[in-house]
């Protein structure tokens, strides 16, 4: 210690780069949370697989043969063949193709209609608001499935009965948040802040209220998705799936189980692909959620 | 309170309405249905559904009608079995089918809540990686290949516990777990996220500051408060169970309402599929309102919310 | 001369984080005796919270490592307590009311349930004690009207004042001779935080326990305290009676806090202190002011001050004391 410790000290009169601790964008923060980046791989595969699993394969989804009947897995057919002697592979490959496809447009359903009525719900407000989300209610207090059977009753099983069922019925919840989530953003000050200075409606709409419904839409779908794979899997279980010789998963597991006793590969396969692309959505489901919830991630 | 638990109730029974409304509108709609002339059914049923149906009124008599018909419990004849009523059947199969959902129930809700809880109670130890674990895959596999695989193994290969009908303890093993699975493995996630959601609350760490044991923290102060979001849960169960036994039910070969309403769907008994419809979604409706009434008993915020 | 309550001495905490070990609280002395309200002043971050978390053992076994030389709490040594022993003392010697009265209320049970489950754990009613009569005479203490209504509330059918109250008479419920208030009025409107601090004033005389009051506010610190501590990335910068912090401030941390407190008869501008509190992760070498502080010298950025005093107890930690000297 000396005299001239104690003199005024040097110092930078340069400021220094004020550094700030960045959010990370949600793409970063979907790539660091594992869970989701496994659900994700996983689903891009069964997609994958649905593209091109039927073309590598001789047989289509179709071609019987009575004399190859009820064959374990083998060089010929990988996944064994049914009681009708057809490849399981193929069809476990193209029932992929109809059960995501399902999956998909049930999705785009859910989003389309419900986004539009919880949109226009929540924007409006006031008595319309009111008199929409009282149907909501009253149709939420209903145990849809059983309509969505009364309906495909009506309408005959299919493709499009099966889209039409789950997009008349599956809205709901979707609806519900991105009201909620709207008449929550309305309230908030910046954009109050906008209105007042004067900026069109359509761009409040458009850059302030709906980049804040995006998680929660994202989250609804994650959760939408495999729940109408579910439904389809259990509509065909009770006979209501898609046409004959078409299969999706859900029928394809129906007629191994009726022949699970003596031939339990051809329940294995369909189960599997149904499981794991299940296991799939959830965890992008639960990755997703924590992406867009802050608050009950990081976990 | 008396205000919310009328609300509640008035709110139902439009529902109610709704319901028995839609079922009517598709009613009409069938092709081949109960309403339509080109019928090849027996010709006494026919009689009778003509008889009872009112066929030549005009259709908004038609409609009152069957309100009143809906409304005093009747829920006609059936299509198929000659000389059986909707109510025959719902009466004699019912009972299995609630002992079933009963059972399941219970299993999904004690067995959910114990695993969440100890998954919560210790995480990111073992236990609480097997349990997410357990409980993730129970949320992937639909319900008749977990059926389908109690079969399998443990009625035919490994031979310990019958795999068809409804006799007797051990014949509600496998049906009770097979319809428990999901929704046990559902409340269980349901039940640890809450769980270490509330031990961050501050009211947990002001229990700590009073002194409080780590038992009493959980059973006074956690498990109350992690408990509400799975009572929510209550009423889509409920509903998930209904649509759930009819998968268990065909599997086992269980004689409750949702093999019949299954066989119905594909015998087309179109006045026994919406007559158990109707059924169970006033039960649903029903089961509902008691979750509804049940909730604010636990959680006295919302008794005074829904009140102002 | 009065019992002394807390003798903590060197207390160092150091808490791991998903980016290393990071040290909250620096050799730190903290004492506290009983009819004394002891302040702790600064600003968010600066590791006040911490350091009365570990008085109530209330910081995560795993994640917090605390060493101290002496660490005794109602005369009995703390080192090492395992839970068990932490919630013996808890609620009985040493009690906390917390920052938001909104949170810190279990919303599913009443008030009457939340008050009475302290006086079970009380040794100091005896057996035979009335857990209802007792409430009701702390409700009124703490100037609730009607007490007997207030019991078979819910948290949330009260007001924000009305429910930091019933957080102080659920702390006083067990009888401690400690009580530990961390910025209870911040969450309150200022009329309300008024009536606040008051009763906390009258409780202080009247029960004669030792209160350590934690708030970035000096204004209120002034009002209630006795003892000032303030505190600066960890560690006490400066100790004093009231009067000689606000009449004789000698740190420049404790000056600036002063400076930027709007004064009555004075119409200046504001002088708030430059600069942002230092990253714990990274702490200049020397004094953690430094980069601050106005009256910086060379050495301040070399070697960290020690200890002066001046006058009755009062402490600080600068090298200007040293420049007096030379």
């Amino acid at each position: 210690m000396n005299r001239d410790d104690f003199l005024p000290i040097e110092r930078d009169t340069h400021v220094g780069d004020v550094s700030f601790v960045v959010r990370p964008n949600w793409w970063q923060r979907f790539k660091r949370n594992r869970l989701a980046v496994i659900g994700a791989c996983i689903i891009i595969t069964m997609i994958v697989l649905a593209i091109i699993g039927p073309m590598v394969s001789p047989y289509s989804y179709a071609d019987q043969s009575l004399l190859e009947a009820n064959q374990g897995p083998s060089l010929v057919h990988w996944f064994g063949t049914d009681t009708l002697g057809r490849d399981i592979y193929t069809r476990v490959m193209y029932g992929a193709r109809i059960s995501l496809t399902i999956g998909i447009v049930a999705g785009l359903l859910n989003l389309v209609i419900g986004v539009m009525y919880g949109g226009v719900s929540g924007y409006l407000g006031g008595k319309v608001d009111y008199i929409m989300m009282a149907i909501v209610d009253v149709l939420y207090g209903i145990p849809l499935l059983l309509y969505v059977i009364l309906l495909m009753v009506i309408i005959g099983p299919g493709l499009t009965s099966i889209f039409a069922a789950l997009g008349i019925a599956y809205w709901l919840n979707m609806a519900r948040i991105v009201r909620s989530q709207i008449m929550k953003v309305k309230e908030e000050e910046y954009v109050i802040a906008a209105e007042s200075m004067g900026i069109p409606k359509w761009r409040i709409l458009w850059r302030h209220i709906l980049p804040n419904c995006v998680g929660p839409i994202i989250i609804t779908l994650t959760l939408a998705i495999p729940e109408a794979i579910f439904t389809e899997a259990f509509l065909s279980f009770i006979g209501l799936g898609v046409n004959a010789p078409m299969a999706s998963w859900g029928v394809l597991a129906a007629e191994g189980i009726s022949s699970m006793r003596s031939y339990p590969f051809q329940l294995i396969f369909p189960a599997l692909a149904i499981s794991i692309t299940m296991l799939g959505f959830v965890f992008l489901g639960d990755g997703v959620r924590n992406i867009f919830d802050p608050k009950e991630g990081d976990r | 309170m008396t205000r919310y638990i009328l609300r509640r109730i008035g709110s139902a029974f439009i529902i109610l309405w709704v319901i028995i409304s839609i079922t009517f509108v598709l009613m009409h709609a069938i092709p081949g249905g109960p309403f339509t002339d080109e019928k090849k059914i027996p010709p006494q049923v026919k009689a009778t559904i003509e008889a009872k149906y009112h066929l030549q009124d005009s259709v908004f008599t038609q409609y009152t009608d069957y309100l009143a018909n809906v409304i005093t419990g009747d829920l006609g004849p059936s299509y198929k079995y000659e000389g059986r009523t909707v109510n025959d059947i719902i009466g004699d199969a019912f009972p299995i089918s609630a002992q079933l959902g009963l059972l399941a129930l219970l299993v999904a809700v004690v067995g959910g809540l114990a695993a969440g809880a100890i998954s919560a109670l210790r995480p990111n130890s073992i236990v609480d990686y097997i349990i997410t674990f357990v409980s993730t895959l129970g949320m992937s596999v639909p319900t008749f290949i977990i059926g389908a695989v109690f079969v399998y193994v443990v009625g035919f290969e490994l031979g310990w516990l019958p795999v068809a009908l409804w006799r007797g303890p051990e014949y509600m093993i496998l049906p009770v777990l097979t319809l428990a699975a999901q929704p046990m493995a559902f409340i269980a996630r349901l039940t640890r996220s809450a769980l270490l959601d509330v031990y961050q609350q501050e009211y947990i760490r002001t229990a700590r500051a009073k002194g409080l044991g780590a038992w009493t923290i959980f059973i006074r102060h956690a498990l109350g408060n992690a408990i509400l979001p799975v009572i929510t849960y209550l009423g889509p169960l409920a509903a998930g169970l209904l649509t759930g036994s009819f998968i268990v039910e065909t599997i086992f070969a269980i004689p409750g309402l949702g093999q019949y309403f299954v066989t119905s769907i594909y015998n087309r008994d179109y006045t026994v599929i919406l007559g158990i419809t109707i059924f169970y979604s006033a039960l649903v409706v029903a089961l509902n309102i008691i979750v509804d009434l049940l909730y604010p008993l636990i959680d006295p915020r919302v008794a005074t919310t829904k009140e102002a | 001369m009065s019992e002394m309550l807390i003798d903590v001495r060197n207390l160092s905490i150091t808490i791991d984080t998903f980016r290393g070990p990071l040290q909250v609280v620096r050799n730190q002395d903290i004492v506290l005796h009983s009819g004394e309200v002891l302040g702790i002043v600064g600003e968010s971050g600066c590791g006040k919270s911490v350091m009365v978390s570990s008085l109530m053992g209330l910081l995560p076994k795993k994640q917090a490592n605390i060493k101290a030389e002496r660490f005794t709490i109602g005369g009995k040594d703390c080192l090492g307590f395992d839970e068990s022993h932490w919630n013996e003392l808890r609620g009985t010697t040493i009690a906390m009311v917390f920052q938001d009265p909104m949170t810190s209320l279990n919303p599913i049970l009443t008030i009457g349930e939340q008050i009475y489950e302290v006086i079970h754990r009380s040794h100091a009613y005896g057996k035979e004690y009335d857990a209802r009569k007792i409430a009701l005479d702390i409700l009124t203490k703490m100037g609730l009207s009607s007490p007997e209504r207030r019991l078979i509330q819910y948290p949330h059918e009260l007001s924000g004042g009305m429910r930091q109250r019933v957080c102080i008479a659920m702390a006083l419920a067990g009888r401690p001779n400690i009580l530990i208030c961390d910025e209870p009025t911040t969450a309150l409107d200022i009329t309300t935080e008024a009536q606040i601090l008051r009763l906390l004033q009258d409780l202080a005389v009247e029960l004669g326990i030792g209160i350590i009051f934690i708030s970035h506010n000096l204004r209120i610190v002034a009002q209630l305290c006795d003892r000032v501590m303030v505190m600066y990335a960890g560690k006490c910068v400066e100790s004093a009676t009231v009067e000689d912090i606000f009449n004789n401030p000698r740190h420049p941390y404790t000056m600036g806090l002063l400076m930027s407190l709007p004064q009555e008869k004075w119409h200046g501008e504001l002088k708030a202190i430059e600069g942002q509190p230092p990253d714990l992760y990274e702490l200049p070498r020397g004094c953690s002011f430094t980069p601050r502080c106005k009256w910086a010298m060379r050495i301040c950025g070399k070697q960290i001050p020690m200890i002066s005093t001046v006058g009755n107890h009062h402490e600080y930690t600068c090298w200007l004391a040293k420049l007096e000297g030379l």
